[in-house]
């Protein structure tokens, strides 16, 4: 278990560039509707 | 002597494997007593772990010659979490309790949780450098979630041999983030950034989009995220159920009887999973030092993305909170809370951690569901 598997680690550092900008992508979705939603909806 | 063989016949079977779980089970429920370490979660499973590993109790499935006989503890694994039942009733308390006012009120702080999942996909490579497969090493790396029900919803998605180890792994560093955090904290900030002050405007947010934000949550990140559609939108549901107004018995019922409830379960189901054939090996060692990786980088992450942030704004930001992102709430907003009025007794940072605290809920959830969608 211990030897370690550099190609598989290289490999893998796609799933940490996709998975960054998956998750950035939909909080930014997220953030854009609530602006749009604090600009409708204003507290009164 | 023969005559009391049915009474000491099961002594024999007893191992020094047994011996070793129940001291494990043991420590998790000194952790919960003496400690209060995660109680509500470490005692029953404490407890769990002593009961499985006691030989052929038969609290576990276990092969006899007439047959497998089925154990009370492996059938609620599979009626509550093999199934990810549990997890996801779980979440409908844990959305009641959350309230997202200090998030809406600055949406920007939504990018910290975002941020602060970069331990996930760190701890993934780590993972796989150690040797662990694809499937496995994506479930040890969501122990970065900080987030017990995601790690066991995707672990268990995933088919993972080391559910048991990885629930045990998220839930003791949620209880040692006071621990783990406050070191890699300071490590990378100065004292001055950490006096800066941010301002707090509070009252700025409407009930129509209270009531609408998790309904709008739950459709985005259904559609993109789909794989944690159940998730987030168990998660929704529950702060509905909060916000809307008009079903205040049905939330407090969500906040406490379910979310109490379901919690006991969950803790003594997952010890189907703490047998020591299953939990003694290396590959255990290595899930807990890589889950302290993750939380160690999920920190790095929040940090450094609110250093880069203040390159570009004029309003500077704390960049403690951005080690709010993470999702072990509240602990981790008490912490930034701390550490701030340490060095600046009049600085009052906990409504912006706390709005950091609860994107990183939701931002967990995601990562949860970017993995799935990625690698199952």
């Amino acid at each position: 278990m211990l030897n370690l598997d550099v190609n598989a680690f290289l490999d893998s550092l796609q799933y940490m560039g996709k998975g960054m900008f998956g998750v950035f992508l939909v909080i930014a979705i997220i953030i854009l509707s609530i602006y749009v939603m604090n600009a409708l909806f204003k507290s009164k | 002597m023969d005559f009391l063989d049915y009474l000491f016949s099961n002594v024999f079977n007893i191992t020094w494997q047994h011996a070793v779980m129940w001291c494990i089970g043991g420590l998790l429920i000194w952790l919960a007593i003496a400690k209060k370490m995660e109680p509500t979660l470490l005692l029953p499973i404490g407890f769990g772990t002593i009961l499985v590993n006691l030989p052929l109790s038969g609290v576990v499935t276990q092969a006899f010659m007439q047959g497998d006989e089925i154990g009370v503890i492996s059938l609620l694994f599979d009626a509550g979490i093999g199934n990810e039942l549990f997890p996801l009733l779980l979440f409908i308390g844990i959305g009641a309790m959350i309230d997202f006012e200090p998030l809406l009120t600055n949406p920007k702080l939504f990018l910290f949780g975002a941020a602060a999942q970069f331990g996930i996909f760190f701890t993934l490579s780590m993972a796989r450098l150690f040797g662990f497969d694809l499937h496995d090493a994506a479930s040890i790396s969501i122990i970065g979630a900080a987030d017990g029900p995601t790690s066991i919803f995707v672990a268990n998605t995933l088919d993972s041999a080391y559910i048991g180890a990885i629930t045990v792994a998220a839930y003791s560093y949620m209880a040692l983030v006071p621990i783990v955090q406050p070191p890699v904290i300071r490590l990378l900030t100065t004292k001055k950034e950490r006096r800066i002050r941010m301002e707090y405007k509070p009252g700025t947010v409407s009930k129509q989009t209270k009531i609408l934000f998790p309904i709008i949550i739950t459709a985005v990140v259904g559609i993109i995220s789909y794989r944690s559609a159940a998730l987030v939108g168990f998660l929704m549901f529950g702060n509905l159920l909060r916000e809307c107004g008009v079903l205040s018995s049905l939330s407090d019922t969500a906040q406490n009887v379910l979310a109490n409830l379901i919690t006991l379960l969950l803790g003594i189901s997952i010890t189907a999973h703490m047998t020591a054939a299953e939990f003694l090996k290396l590959d255990t060692l290595l899930i807990l030092g890589l889950g302290l990786i993750a939380f160690v980088f999920d920190t790095v992450g929040g940090v450094l993305f609110a250093k880069v942030m203040n390159l570009f704004v004029r309003k500077k930001v704390n960049p403690m909170i951005g080690a709010a992102g993470i999702s072990a709430f509240p602990m981790s907003a008490r912490i930034i809370q701390k550490m701030g009025q340490k060095e600046d007794p009049q600085n009052f940072l906990l409504m912006h951690a706390v709005g950091a605290n609860v994107s990183g809920q939701i931002a967990s959830v995601i990562a949860g569901g970017i993995i799935l969608n990625l690698i199952h």
